[in-house]
């Protein structure tokens, strides 16, 4: 029989519930994951993949959350939020076998910087032609251009294993948080005490301020500046935008700093891969089913209820939503 | 005097690197554009065009055709209809490997044989009074590649017969009233197509392709990038991952094609009635299970990659330039199992990955090794896990 669908179907251990009314049995679950952005798609892949029955719960017509693409005109698809692909910690594409779901990185050729006076900066993938077009607007901001990589390199490789941490509880007398906590501190210690500085400047001060440091060329410094205001509402002279740029330089792809990727078919293209992993893995997605609040046994989150009023239940609900929405609207104070 | 070839006009002046490489004494691009990279996603999300016209190419022909092979190559033609084509091997008596090609079938009695080197001594050396001709026809022929996901839509606005050619079948064609051949073959492990080009008419079908793949991500991709994908796909490269059995100085470096992971070519050797070159020999390894090793892939473990390059104080490279050299594959008593002879960082998987010989006992998909890198000018020891090949097989490469 040809297939009508590009997904994968479900395991025939786990059918489908769709079309058929649904029995007290069929609404239990071993885990609900609330929402279906690339946070809870992730998090019900690795739940299904451990073997547990799980359900992920979408409030609209996608799945993707933030990651979404959608066609907004007729023939012409929009990535609405997120538009870029990076951070991306490579256990989730092997774990979750994204590759043979579907996942395409498409990589940016180019960073084009037109000025005002019709000359531009144009950085592309060969390293020396970037030297030589960076030298065109100043030729000591060319190994400027070479030094800010590597002090920026050498703070990105002390930050990014925090990235996969998670981060010790400072109160805490449990011997293994103690440990973590120690770990921790020996990590900073032991690094160079130019890294830490860089360090520290990055996340506390302006992203400017750094970049004078190292250039003269105002086109060089704003494109390098632009990574640090994006999606903020501060500017390069602001504290904080340090964080900023240092967060898009963190910001890994292929093993390069500073490398962002998009993916085929925009972040929706990337969440809708990741929906079929879930699937593959055997979780099930129920689209346009709004959580209206979780529901609670003695203390305890048992289930969840939907806005028209059907239930569910699991010993282990998970909220990929905001805690802001998870804690003051979605269940109760105890 | 190097010499280019019928394509050169057109990818010289696509060239925008000036990097070419020596192919059978012809200039192959290394690659076009700044950065392979491109070029190996060009394979996986739309098509590449590779010019793979330096190959050796050998027209077999005459009444004993295919009497001559089926005694030849160690997988039987005679299952191998006109209009199709086959991936084959030929071997010494002692059942090493001589080299490994394509043999496309035009006729009954037609056939066209590709190989990485010279064959042709060798090849008429072994007619005896069989009725057949060999003609070297390298040069007559040009060879285009189109490689990737979207090469028979793109394709099939030139030339609408190829839209349901089987893998591995050919047909009888024209683009831009040029006749052609066009097999679905190739050395990607993708989707993808060679068009068998009169040399003299090359540029027009080159134009022709190029016309229609333009606004398709359609680019033409070097040897690197070529090199990338054939490495996933577990495809395997004379005097990189085997030798020819003929001029190798020691059996050290000869191979079976068991041994090289070409054992499903003789699969049915217990229904096949031919006497072909090796065949005892190879009967005789099935039979004894004497392979000293089998060609694999492997996977390093990323994690102990990333905590060793870490430990050195260094970011964990993850460079994509496929390595032709040999690595050695330990045990975790750091005793020598075998050795890599291909290994790349693959941006599709994500992961480093090697071709590998290891002994029989290692083969099984599951199996941990470790893999000799130098890692701040001293030899580190690197978890990897023995994984079946190809490492990367999509369902549109034969779908």
């Amino acid at each position: 029989m040809p297939k009508t669908t590009a997904r994968p179907q479900p395991r025939p251990t786990r059918p489908a519930k769709s079309g058929k009314a649904a029995t007290k049995d069929d609404r239990t679950y071993d885990a609900i994951v609330i929402g279906g952005g690339h946070n809870g798609l992730t998090n019900g892949a690795y739940l299904a993949k451990s073997g547990l029955r799980t359900l992920i719960l979408e409030r609209r017509h996608l799945v993707g959350g933030a990651a979404i693409t959608e066609e907004l005109r007729p023939g012409f698809w929009f990535t609405t939020f997120s538009y870029a692909l990076s951070l991306l910690r490579p256990d989730i594409i092997h774990e979750l076998e994204l590759t043979k779901h579907g996942f395409m990185p498409i990589l940016m050729p180019t960073t084009f910087c037109p000025k005002e006076d019709g000359d531009y900066l144009l950085l592309g993938q060969d390293h020396g032609a970037n030297l030589k077009e960076i030298a065109r607007h100043s030729p000591r901001d060319a190994d400027a251009y070479e030094a800010f990589n590597h002090d920026v390199g050498k703070v990105c490789q002390a930050i990014k294993p925090l990235l996969d941490m998670v981060p010790p509880d400072i109160f805490s007398d449990d011997p293994d948080e103690l440990v973590a906590l120690a770990g921790l501190g020996s990590h900073f210690r032991g690094l160079e005490k130019k890294v830490l500085h860089d360090a520290v400047r990055l996340l506390t001060g302006s992203a400017a301020d750094f970049l004078d440091d190292y250039f003269e060329s105002d086109i060089l410094k704003g494109y390098l500046a632009s990574s640090a205001i994006i999606g903020t509402k501060v500017g390069p002279y602001s504290q904080g935008s340090g964080l900023v740029l240092l967060y898009h330089i963190l910001g890994e792809h292929d093993g390069d700093f500073g490398a962002w990727a998009f993916h085929k078919g925009g972040n929706g293209g990337f969440t809708q891969v990741l929906a079929r992993a879930a699937e593959a893995f055997g979780a099930e997605i129920r689209l346009e089913s709004s959580v209206e609040r979780v529901v609670t046994t003695n203390g305890r989150a048992t289930g969840v209820a939907l806005a028209d009023g059907t239930e569910f239940h699991a010993p282990v609900i998970v909220s990929a939503l905001d805690p802001r929405r998870t804690f003051l609207e979605l269940v109760e104070p105890r | 005097m190097i010499r280019t070839t019928p394509f050169h006009e057109r990818t010289n002046a696509l060239n925008q690197t000036g990097l070419w490489e020596h192919w059978s004494n012809h200039l192959a691009a290394q690659r076009y554009q700044l950065s392979e990279k491109f070029e190996y996603f060009a394979i996986r999300n739309s098509a590449g065009l590779f010019d793979s016209s330096p190959l050796y190419k050998y027209r077999i022909s005459g009444p004993d055709a295919e009497r001559f092979l089926a005694g030849v190559m160690i997988r039987d033609i005679r299952t191998c209809s006109p209009g199709h084509a086959q991936y084959t091997a030929w071997c010494d008596d002692r059942g090493f490997v001589v080299e490994d090609g394509v043999v496309l079938r035009h006729g009954p009695e037609e056939f066209l044989l590709t190989a990485a080197e010279p064959n042709l001594a060798y090849l008429e050396g072994l007619t005896g009074r069989l009725d057949v001709g060999i003609e070297e026809v390298s040069d007559d022929w040009a060879v285009l590649a189109i490689q990737g996901p979207r090469a028979r839509a793109l394709l099939a606005t030139l030339t609408p017969d190829i839209a349901g050619l089987p893998y591995f079948g050919l047909t009888a064609t024209t683009i831009a009233r040029v006749p052609v051949t066009v097999s679905r073959t190739g050395y990607t492990g993708d989707l993808g197509y060679e068009i068998w080009v009169p040399a003299g008419d090359a540029l027009a079908v080159w134009d022709a392709v190029w016309a229609t793949s333009r606004g398709q991500g359609v680019i033409p991709i070097g040897l690197t990038a070529l090199y990338m994908a054939r490495i996933e796909a577990g495809l395997v490269l004379l005097d990189v991952d085997f030798h020819s059995s003929r001029f190798a100085w020691t059996d050290a470096d000869r191979t079976t094609p068991i041994e090289l992971g070409l054992g499903w070519m003789v699969r049915n050797l217990d229904a096949d009635d031919r006497a072909f070159i090796g065949r005892d020999a190879i009967a005789r390894e099935l039979r004894e299970k004497t392979s000293r090793w089998r060609l694999t892939g492997l996977v390093v473990d990323w994690r102990d990659y990333d905590r060793v390059y870490g430990a050195a104080g260094l970011i964990p490279p993850k460079d994509h330039t496929p390595v032709h050299d040999e690595y050695y594959v330990y045990d975790d008593k750091l005793n020598q199992l075998g050795y890599a002879t291909s290994q790349m960082y693959s941006p599709m998987l994500q992961r480093h990955i090697a071709l590998a010989r290891v002994p029989l006992d290692r083969a099984a998909p599951g199996s941990r090794v470790k893999l000799e890198l130098a890692v701040s000018h001293r030899y580190e020891y690197i978890d990897a896990e023995v994984v079946r090949l190809p490492l990367f097989n999509p369902e549109r490469r034969t779908a």
